[in-house]
């Protein structure tokens, strides 16, 4: 098993640091999984490039998103970077005084049904036709991409810039195909399931690259973190 | 059936989500998709015991319903508490002291989401 994570055009952080969840042997087995981790490039005392910063933040949003909330098993190997058959994207925009860019999720129609909240889904029709269940699922499309956006967000804010999100918007279609954008950088992260597909495309355009430093007291609360005042 | 809680969220499958969370601990439900529907809602039925509201929403957003709801003066014990994918120590505080009680950030377990509305809850009822 392995994340299919694909160096974009420009983009600032290197494929091999994310790779590995696992790795599939010639023989067949699994290797044993290991914790994603990736490694940003700048020592401690230096900061980090802002470009690599929103890299690692999508990385870990999409990646940690879909562990946490759908505790889905891990991903198997990602052979290409298509999501085939009957599809959904979410789309969010975002802004900042140094970045602004878009994430596309694009998931095949059973991920988008297996991501599902595990209450929801259990209550939810079998039949993909239902009008009652595409209109879930095209709910749910455009607040995956909510989420993910939102973790990056909170990552970045640690270190300064701070995203304002638009809301989500869902898409319904076969064979979508995603080309390049006009952004500075492009992070295109692929994720394989034995029950589905997902893509998930963030471009961002930096105006300048620079080093950025994390700023401890802006450090945000994680997810399924509750404070009580 | 216990207590009514109004949830606001501008996504139809997290209100769900919530909903079939907090039926399960015999609470009853209603639904606002924004800030302007929750207040709405709000207005309409006198026996809410607690908000349950989303940051990012259209039209009005949770944090503004919340000092809308604080600023009326007519829902001074009206608990409210915030379950956004936000996490901000600033938005927190922006709705600490506008008057909510709890902030929960998605993705979220629904069993915490019920121990903390059933505690406030409680304790709002004691007070």
């Amino acid at each position: 098993m392995r994340v299919g994570l694909l160096k974009g055009r420009r983009f600032g952080c290197d494929a091999e640091e994310v790779r590995g969840i696992g790795s599939r042997t010639s023989s067949g087995e699994v290797a044993v999984p290991t914790p994603i981790m990736l490694s940003l490039s700048s020592k401690q005392g230096t900061g980090t490039l802002l470009s690599e910063l929103v890299c690692d933040a999508f990385a870990q949003g999409t990646q940690g998103l879909f562990e946490y909330a759908t505790q889905l098993p891990a991903p198997e190997h990602a052979a290409s970077l298509s999501v085939v058959g009957q599809t959904w994207a979410g789309v969010v925009g975002f802004t900042a005084s140094e970045l602004r860019g878009s994430l596309v999720v694009n998931m095949n129609e059973h991920m988008v049904v297996n991501s599902l909240p595990a209450e929801v889904r259990a209550r939810v029709s079998s039949d993909l036709s239902d009008p009652t269940l595409q209109r879930t699922l095209n709910d749910w499309c455009g607040e995956v991409a909510n989420q993910i956006v939102g973790r990056a967000k909170n990552r970045i804010a640690g270190y300064g810039p701070l995203l304002t999100m638009s809301s989500p918007i869902s898409l319904r279609a076969s064979g979508m195909v995603w080309g390049g954008s006009s952004s500075t950088h492009e992070f295109r992260q692929r994720l394989e399931y034995q029950k589905g597909q997902l893509l998930s495309i963030a471009s961002v355009t930096i105006e300048r690259d620079h080093l950025v430093e994390k700023i401890p007291a802006n450090s945000a609360a994680s997810e399924g973190e509750m404070m009580m005042f | 059936m216990g207590q009514k809680i109004l949830v606001v969220d501008d996504s139809e499958t997290v209100r769900q989500q919530v909903e079939y969370a907090l039926t399960k601990a015999d609470l009853e439900v209603i639904h606002a998709e924004d800030g302007v529907i929750g207040w709405e809602k709000l207005t309409e039925n006198d026996d809410i015991g607690l908000v349950i509201c989303d940051v990012n929403m259209p039209r009005m957003n949770g944090l503004e319903l919340v000092e809308k709801i604080k600023q009326s003066g007519r829902y001074d014990n009206l608990p409210i508490v915030m379950l956004t994918t936000e996490g901000s120590p600033q938005l927190i505080q922006q709705a600490k002291k506008a008057g909510a009680k709890g902030w929960v950030v998605k993705p979220f377990k629904p069993e915490l989401l019920v121990k903390a509305t059933t505690k406030i809850l409680a304790k709002n009822k004691a007070a």
